[in-house]
C-alpha cells in the first residue's frame, strides 16, 4: 500500500482526478464528502502513506490502520467515477486491520514496548481475512457462470486481440480459442481457489495458481496494484493461529468485537446480491453492480449528449461534457445511469446559476454492451433534473 | 475439490501444450497488423500531409515578411498572401486530427496555438498599436490562422490594401510578418519531429493501453471530430447548452467567409484516415481494415459508413455559395441536419469502435478491475 501511494502520487493521479474535476460523482448518502482540494489532498496521501508505512512496521499500529482506513475510505468516497473492486477490497481490509493485533511480533511497537509481544494469536484473526478473500474469489466465480461469459467468450474474445503486441505471450493472444480458455478456468479458478487454499494437501498448487493467474492477468490488463495485492494476501492461508491459551489480545468474546464482526460478514455475504431486488439485466442497469465482485465481465461503453432546454424560449442547446468532467469522469458517467443523473442534476444547477429558469435536461446516451450494436440506456424524453437519486427503481432506465 | 483442480490443472496443461505446438498460423484468428496501420497512417497520410502544410506556412511566412519594408503594396501582393493563407488553412485541416505527441507543447497544443477562433480584432488592433509582437500571452485568439484572416480579410481589398501601405503602417506589417511566423515555427517543429523520431516511436508503440499510438490516434480523431462538431458547427448555430441565439460571427475563418468548406474539408480528412486512403487515392491498413478482423466489426463498419454518407449528403445540401456565418443567421434550419447527422456518426466513431477494438477510451492512464 506504501508502494500503491507513492505511484498514485507519483503518476499526478491527485491533480488529475481529485483537484482539476470541477465535479465529482459521491456515493449516495455520502454527499457531504468532498474533495479537499490542493493542497489538502496532498496532505491527506502524504498521511495515508504514513500510515501505510505504520501499519507495515508495527509503529503505532492501531493508530495507523484506523488513520489509513479512514483516509482510503475517505478518497474512495468522493468520486464513484474512480471505484475499483480492488479499492473496495483494501478499504475492507483496511478495516479488518483496525480490529485485530497485527503488531504483537517484529515490530517498532513491540521493540517499544517489548511486553506486547506475544507468540500467538487467535484463529478468528486470521480467519476472518480468510473468509473475507474467500467471498472475493467465490462471488467473482459465480458472476462468471453466464452463456455471454462461458459460451460467447465476451467480452474477452474483444480484450485478448487487443493485447497482442505483449511481449512474449503476445502472439498467443490472437488463438482463436484462447478467450474461451481464459473464461472457463478464469470461472473454475475463482469458484476454487478459496477452497484449494484452506486444504492443506491443495495448498501449494493452489498458491501456484494464485500467482500464475494474477502474473498473467496483472500483464495483460491495466489493473495496478490489484495482482500483487492478492498474491500478497493470499499468503494469509498459510498461517494458523496459536493454540496456546494464554493470548493476550482481545478475543471475539469480547461481545462489541463479536457483533461487529457478525454484522460485518452478513453484510459482506447479503450485498452482492441486491442486484435481485432490482428487474432488468444487471449488467445494463448496473442497478446493484458495485461491491458485489464482479470483474472483468464487461466491455461497455456510451456516448451520452445532454440536451439543456430553456422552458421559457424552448430553445434547446447541447452540453459539451468536457467542460465539466475529465476523461475519466465522461466515460464512467456516459454508461452508468446513476451518474447520468447526478450529472443531469449538476447541468441543471449550472444552467439555473446562469440565469434559465428551471431548465429541462434530457440525455440521449448511446450503450454498446459486450460488442452489441449500441442501444439507448434511457428515455431520451425524460426531464432528468426532476428525477430524483435514490435506491429505488429508476424507471427511465430502458430495458436492453 | 480434486475435480475442480484437476480441470484447473488439465486445462492449464493442455493451454501450454496447444501453444507451444502453434506455427503461427491455421489456429489463429486473423491477427492485425497494428504497425502496419500505423505505418501507412504515417507514411501515407501524416507525413505528407505535415510537409505540405509545412511548406505552405514557410511560404505564407516569406511573403509575409517580404511585405515589412514594402510601403506601398500592391493589391495583388496583398491577394497572393491573401489566397496564400487560405490554401494553408485548408491545408491545416488535413492534420487537426495529429495533435498529439510532438503537437503537445509546453506552451499549449499545436491546434490551440494555430487555429483558436474567433479571431479578437480588439486585441490584434491593440498589440499593433503598441508595436507588441512578442506573443508572451495566451490570448491565443490574436494569433494563428484567424488572425491572419482578420488582418487580410475584414473590409474591401482597398481598405486591406490601404491598411498595410505606408511608413505609417509598419506596425501592421510587422504583427503580420510575426503572426506569420509563429505559425510556421509551430508547424515546422511537429512537421520535422515527424518525418525524424517521432515516426518510429509512434508506429512502435502499437499496443491498446492508454498512452500507446492506437489509443492517441483513435482519441484525438475523436477529439477533433468533437473540434469540428461542437466549435465549427454548432457554436455558431447557437446549438451549445446556454447559447440564446446563434452567434454568425463565432465560425473558423469567418472574413475570408470560407468556414463551410474548411469544415468539409477536416471532415473529409477524418474520413479519409477512417477508409485509409490518401486524397491521390492510394490506400494503407486502417481502423476500417481492423474493424474487420473482430466480431461484429463488419456490422459497425455498414452504420458507419451510413452514417458518413448522411454527414457528406447534408454538407453537400448547403451549397458552397453562402458563408456559414451567412446561413446560421439567416436560415438557421437549414444547418441544423447538418449538426444531426454529426452528432449521429459519434457513437460509432467513439464508443462502439473502441469497444469493439478493446482500445483504451482515456489517453491518461488509470487502472480497471
Amino acid at each position: 500500500m506504501v508502494i500503491s501511494c507513492v505511484r498514485f502520487i507519483a503518476l499526478g493521479w491527485i491533480d488529475e482526478q481529485y483537484i482539476q474535476p470541477t465535479m465529482h460523482f459521491p456515493y449516495q448518502g455520502f454527499e457531504w464528502v468532498v474533495s479537499l482540494g490542493s493542497p489538502g489532498m496532498y496532505w491527506v496521501f502524504g498521511v495515508m502513506t504514513a500510515a501505510a508505512l505504520g501499519i507495515m512496521l508495527g509503529a503505532w499500529y492501531r493508530v495507523s490502520a484506523v488513520v489509513f482506513f479512514l483516509c482510503f475510505t475517505y478518497v474512495e468516497l468522493i468520486d464513484k467515477t474512480y471505484y475499483l473492486n480492488h479499492y473496495y477490497f483494501v478499504s475492507l481490509v483496511a478495516f479488518l486491520l483496525c480490529l485485530v493485533p497485527a503488531h504483537r511480533m517484529y515490530s517498532i511497537d513491540v521493540w517499544r514496548r517489548p511486553q506486547l509481544r506475544v507468540e500467538g494469536i487467535p484463529q478468528w484473526t486470521l480467519d476472518v481475512f480468510k473468509v473475507q478473500i474467500g467471498l472475493v474469489y467465490f462471488y467473482a466465480g459465480i458472476a462468471k457462470i453466464t452463456s455471454s461469459w462461458l459460451v460467447d467468450a465476451m467480452p474477452l474474445r474483444i480484450w485478448l486481440p487487443a493485447q497482442s503486441d505483449l511481449p512474449l505471450i503476445g502472439p498467443l493472444m490472437t488463438l482463436w480459442w484462447l478467450p474461451w480458455a481464459f473464461a472457463w478456468i478464469g470461472m473454475v479458478y475463482d469458484v476454487s481457489v478459496p477452497f484449494l487454499l484452506s486444504r492443506k494437501s491443495t495448498r501449494g498448487i493452489a498458491y501456484l495458481a494464485v500467482i500464475v493467474f494474477h502474473g498473467v492477468t496483472g500483464m495483460m490488463f491495466q489493473i495496478g496494484v490489484f495482482p500483487l495485492v492478492m498474491i500478497a494476501m493470499t499468503l494469509v492461508f498459510f498461517f494458523q493461529g496459536a493454540r496456546v491459551a494464554k493470548v493476550v489480545v482481545p478475543s471475539p468474546r469480547n461481545t462489541v468485537l463479536k457483533w461487529v464482526l457478525a454484522v460485518f460478514l452478513v453484510i459482506q455475504i447479503l450485498v452482492p446480491w441486491r442486484y435481485l431486488l432490482y428487474p432488468g439485466e444487471l449488467l445494463w442497469t448496473e442497478e446493484g453492480y458495485r461491491f458485489s465482485w464482479r470483474v472483468m465481465l464487461m466491455e461497455k461503453a456510451g456516448t451520452a449528449a445532454f440536451v439543456v432546454e430553456d422552458r421559457a424560449t424552448g430553445r434547446k442547446g447541447y452540453v459539451d461534457n468536457g467542460m465539466f468532467l475529465n476523461q475519466h469522469q465522461e466515460k464512467q458517467m456516459s454508461m452508468q445511469p446513476d451518474m447520468i443523473l447526478q450529472f443531469a442534476h449538476k447541468l441543471h444547477d449550472h444552467y439555473q446559476a446562469l440565469g434559465m429558469n428551471d431548465p429541462k435536461v434530457t440525455a440521449e446516451v448511446w450503450v454498446t454492451l459486450n460488442g452489441a450494436p449500441s442501444a439507448l440506456l434511457i428515455d431520451p424524453d425524460r426531464d432528468l433534473a426532476h428525477e430524483a437519486l435514490g435506491f429505488h427503481r429508476y424507471d427511465w432506465v430502458r430495458t436492453r | 475439490m480434486k475435480l475442480s483442480l484437476s480441470i484447473l490443472l488439465a486445462s492449464a496443461i493442455a493451454l501450454i501444450t496447444m501453444s507451444c505446438s502453434d506455427d503461427g498460423n491455421g489456429t489463429s484468428v486473423d491477427a492485425y497488423d497494428r504497425q502496419a496501420m500505423l505505418r501507412g497512417v504515417a507514411d501515407k497520410l501524416v507525413i505528407p500531409s505535415m510537409n505540405v502544410v509545412d511548406a505552405e506556412a514557410l511560404r505564407v511566412s516569406r511573403l509575409s515578411s517580404d511585405l515589412i519594408a514594402n510601403t506601398s503594396p500592391s493589391r495583388a501582393t496583398i491577394d497572393t498572401l491573401r489566397s496564400a493563407v487560405l490554401a494553408l488553412t485548408n491545408h491545416w485541416q488535413s492534420i487537426v486530427t495529429y495533435d498529439f505527441g510532438p503537437a503537445e507543447g509546453a506552451l499549449g497544443s499545436m491546434v490551440e496555438n494555430i487555429a483558436t477562433f474567433p479571431a479578437n480584432a480588439e486585441a490584434i488592433e491593440a498589440f499593433i498599436i503598441s508595436g507588441d509582437t512578442s506573443f508572451q500571452n495566451f490570448q491565443r485568439d490574436t494569433r494563428g490562422l484567424a488572425a491572419l484572416d482578420y488582418l487580410l480579410n475584414s473590409g474591401t481589398p482597398e481598405e486591406i490594401v490601404a491598411r498595410f501601405s505606408g511608413e505609417a503602417n509598419v506596425n501592421r506589417r510587422v504583427y503580420t510578418s510575426a503572426v506569420a511566423n509563429a505559425i510556421y515555427r509551430e508547424i515546422h517543429v511537429v512537421a520535422t519531429s515527424w518525418t525524424g523520431p517521432y515516426r518510429q516511436q509512434f508506429i512502435e508503440r502499437s499496443g491498446t493501453d492508454a498512452g500507446s499510438s492506437v489509443s492517441l490516434l483513435f482519441n484525438y480523431m475523436n477529439i477533433g471530430y468533437e473540434l469540428l462538431k461542437n466549435y465549427k458547427v454548432a457554436l455558431p448555430l447557437g446549438k451549445r447548452a446556454g447559447q440564446a441565439a446563434a452567434e454568425p460571427t463565432k465560425v473558423e475563418c469567418f472574413y475570408a467567409g470560407a468556414s463551410l468548406p474548411l469544415a468539409r474539408a477536416q471532415f473529409d480528412a477524418a474520413v479519409d484516415l477512417w477508409y485509409g486512403r490518401t486524397p491521390e487515392g492510394d490506400t494503407f491498413p486502417s481502423f476500417r481494415s481492423y474493424l474487420k478482423t473482430v466480431p461484429n466489426g463488419e456490422r459497425l463498419i455498414a452504420d458507419t459508413e451510413a452514417q458518413i454518407t448522411a454527414v457528406e449528403n447534408a454538407f453537400n445540401a448547403l451549397g458552397t455559395n453562402t458563408p456559414l456565418s451567412t446561413l446560421v443567421s439567416t436560415n438557421p434550419a437549414s444547418v441544423e441536419p447538418l449538426y444531426t447527422e454529426l452528432q449521429k456518426l459519434t457513437r460509432f466513431w467513439k464508443s462502439e469502435m473502441s469497444s469493439l477494438l478493446g482500445i483504451s477510451i482515456t489517453y491518461s492512464s488509470g487502472d480497471g478491475d
